[in-house]
């Protein structure tokens, strides 16, 4: 097959018109990336918060406009989420996990305007690329997609808490034992059949543990606890300084790693078409991937950049990938296209096969306008920096309280009652015990976030194969994941045996 | 266990709490309905997670962990933890803007802020504006006690 058939060329042409026949169409997208930025980087607010605040708008907007205005915020938000990752410690979202790892290393060290630059390089080249591939492979992504059972999916997620092993060098067993207990947790409530499991009677468990507000309990509340004899966040006072000159060279230095960024953003791309799966683990695979494969990957964990661009080039692309199945399939990957799937609804348009191919010219028009975008971000990105990086300024005294605040309003805001308050509370606790004696956090939250969805692909597999392991011999894909897992984990431990007894 | 470190004795315990909970959830899940539909994940995770705690508590045996001395200890944390714990429980009743107000001026006063101005003005800024912020930002009702709120 000729790649060139890939593209339809007189629908990108038309898109291009679309686009810059109407300058109205562009005026969304410069308040969409700014409300973002602003969503992503304050803790406890979400982008699919964002973007469904701001929906009623789009009623008055045609269709293609208030396209570009979601993905705008969606855009803005995905590098927004980094900054509290890497100046708190509390990723925005679950997409942000691994960009803490080594950025909030790199802020204590008094790296933050390097770390800040690097994410804000790897975001966008990100979200450029992504898109490119999504503008290449939109249709055969979409086939892809649809092949994707439960059976897959389980794998995924699978692949993803495995890693959870790796994620704790010196306490393996605790890390599994975390990451288990994790999952375990992510069961809580109605399973499936309607069965009720480990709430003890409390309503507000029905639905399972609020998973975000445990995540900014576990992650910043019970870090925030940690430091509390501290003064500042970065204690050499010469290294607090916010330089502009400091971002653009991190900006730069994302660019020096080319492998680690186009991995990130084929893993991003790939695993963020998993609906519901998506950014939540690319970012840890991309990330468990570039330390694998590094020659010193005892330095991740404490403050490494190419952790950071792994992190964020993979997040940023599932962006593309989570659309591609958006617009092929009428899927939603995660909030944020959920949001988005709202919006098609009110615009009377449905997403699917039909659309793709009635519509191209309409989507290469929102693939084009986010190229554009992309260069609004560097532009604002780097605007807003200085104000955002202000942080490490702030006295640990102030800072405390205010970001543990910052998070309780955040987590009444994600649930209504003052349910998540309360979760953040116990999570805040827990963690602090966890990460006191060596139990993976980020494993504990991983295992969380994906067992709801890991018990229902696992109860979906065996009721599509009727118990039958042979099952999973027919489906190449779920073979072809489960090959890769297997080698991500065990390829490098057999090759260097093999060498070893050759020796 | 006489002569072990409140450190050491801290983490036997989570080890020991992280045990029974999985026992007591894999009992409440079986107890809910023994079928494989409900169990498929939960069973064979428990089952694991428990031979896992199992090495871990042979392995606490066996060998003498070091403490990182370096790590803040429970003591250091405490009065953080109470204040924040004491804010959460009490936000049904004296809602998020007094409720962030005494938060943020309890916590600046234990942990060494002296100038009493600079308390008082702070916290009432941060308690009121960021919730007020919140409230109009939020589609659902917030507890409030002085800010208008339909909760």
């Amino acid at each position: 097959m000729n790649p060139l058939d890939l593209i339809d060329f007189g629908a990108a042409s038309d898109a291009l018109t679309l686009l810059f026949s109407e300058p109205s169409y562009w005026l969304v997208v410069f308040p969409g990336i700014l409300i973002g930025l602003v969503f992503g980087a304050t803790p406890g607010l979400q982008i699919s918060m964002a973007m469904a605040i701001f929906m009623p708008m789009t009623l008055y907007m045609d269709f293609l406009q208030a396209m570009l205005f979601l993905t705008a915020i969606f855009t803005g938000g995905s590098f927004g989420g980094g900054v509290p990752a890497i100046l708190m410690n509390i990723p925005g979202t679950s997409s942000c996990i691994a960009t803490a790892f080594d950025g909030y290393p790199m802020a204590k060290q008094g790296k933050h305007n390097e770390a800040l630059g690097i994410a804000l390089g790897a975001s966008t080249f990100g979200v450029f690329l992504g898109y490119i591939m999504l503008f290449m492979l939109i249709k055969p992504l979409s086939v892809m997609v649809l092949k994707i059972g439960p059976a897959e999916m389980f794998i995924v997620i699978l692949w993803g808490i495995t890693l959870i092993a790796s994620l704790r060098g010196t306490h393996i067993l605790k890390g599994l034992i975390a990451g288990f207990v994790g999952l375990l947790i992510g069961t809580i409530g109605f399973n499936e059949e309607g069965t009720l499991r480990g709430t003890l009677g409390n309503e507000y468990l029905l639905d399972g543990v609020p998973v975000v507000p445990a995540m900014m309990g576990m992650f910043a509340a019970s870090e925030l606890f940690r430091l509390v004899k501290t003064n500042y966040l970065v204690e050499d006072e010469g290294q607090r300084k916010v330089r502009l000159t400091s971002i653009m060279k991190g900006f730069r230095s994302a660019f020096k790693h080319p492998v680690i960024l186009i991995r990130g953003s084929i893993i991003g791309i790939f695993i963020g078409a998993v609906p519901g799966v998506g950014s939540s683990v690319s970012n840890l695979i991309s990330y468990m991937e570039t330390k694998r494969r590094d020659k010193d990957p005892e330095s991740f964990g404490k403050g490494n950049p190419k952790g950071i661009v792994a992190s964020e080039s993979a997040n940023s692309t599932s962006e593309a990938g989570s659309m591609a199945t958006l617009l092929a399939l009428g899927i939603p990957g995660g909030g944020a296209t959920a949001v988005m799937l709202a919006a098609f609804a009110m615009h009377n348009i449905t997403g699917g096969p039909q659309f793709i191919r009635e519509q191209m010219d309409v989507v290469y028009a929102i693939i084009f306008a986010n190229f554009g975008q992309v260069f609004l971000l560097i532009i604002l990105g780097i605007l807003c920096i200085p104000l955002l990086a202000s942080v490490v300024k702030i006295k640990m005294t102030y800072l405390i309280p205010s970001v543990l605040a910052l998070a309780t309003l955040g987590s009444f805001g994600l649930t209504g009652n003052l349910s998540g308050p309360v979760t953040v509370l116990v999570f805040a606790l827990v963690g602090w015990f966890f990460r006191r004696y060596d139990y993976s956090v980020p494993g504990a939250v991983i295992g969380m976030l994906l067992g709801r969805m890991a018990e229902s692909s696992l109860l979906h597999s065996y009721q599509i194969s009727g118990g039958e392991f042979s099952y999973i011999l027919e489906r190449p894909i779920a073979l072809v994941i489960l090959c890769l897992m297997i080698a991500s984990l065990f390829g490098q431990t057999i090759i260097k045996k093999i060498i070893q007894k050759r020796k | 266990m006489g002569n072990l470190s409140l450190d050491k004795r801290v983490n036997f315990g989570v080890l020991l709490a992280v045990t029974f909970f999985i026992l007591w959830y894999l009992y409440d899940a079986y107890k809910a309905l023994a079928s494989i539909e409900n169990l498929i994940l939960i069973g064979p995770i428990a089952i694991v997670t428990l031979g896992l705690c199992a090495a871990e508590f042979i392995r606490y045996l066996r060998e003498d962990e070091k403490t990182d001395s370096k790590k803040e200890s429970i003591r250091d944390v405490l009065p953080a933890m109470v204040i924040f714990s004491g804010y959460i429980l009490s936000l049904e009743y004296l809602g998020f803007d007094i409720g962030t107000t005494l938060f943020t001026a309890i916590f600046l006063k234990v942990h060494g802020e002296k100038n009493w101005k600079l308390i008082v003005i702070y916290s009432l800024l941060f308690g009121f504006l960021v919730p007020y912020f919140f409230s109009q930002m939020l589609p659902y009702p917030m507890p409030m006690s002085i800010l208008p709120t339909d909760y």
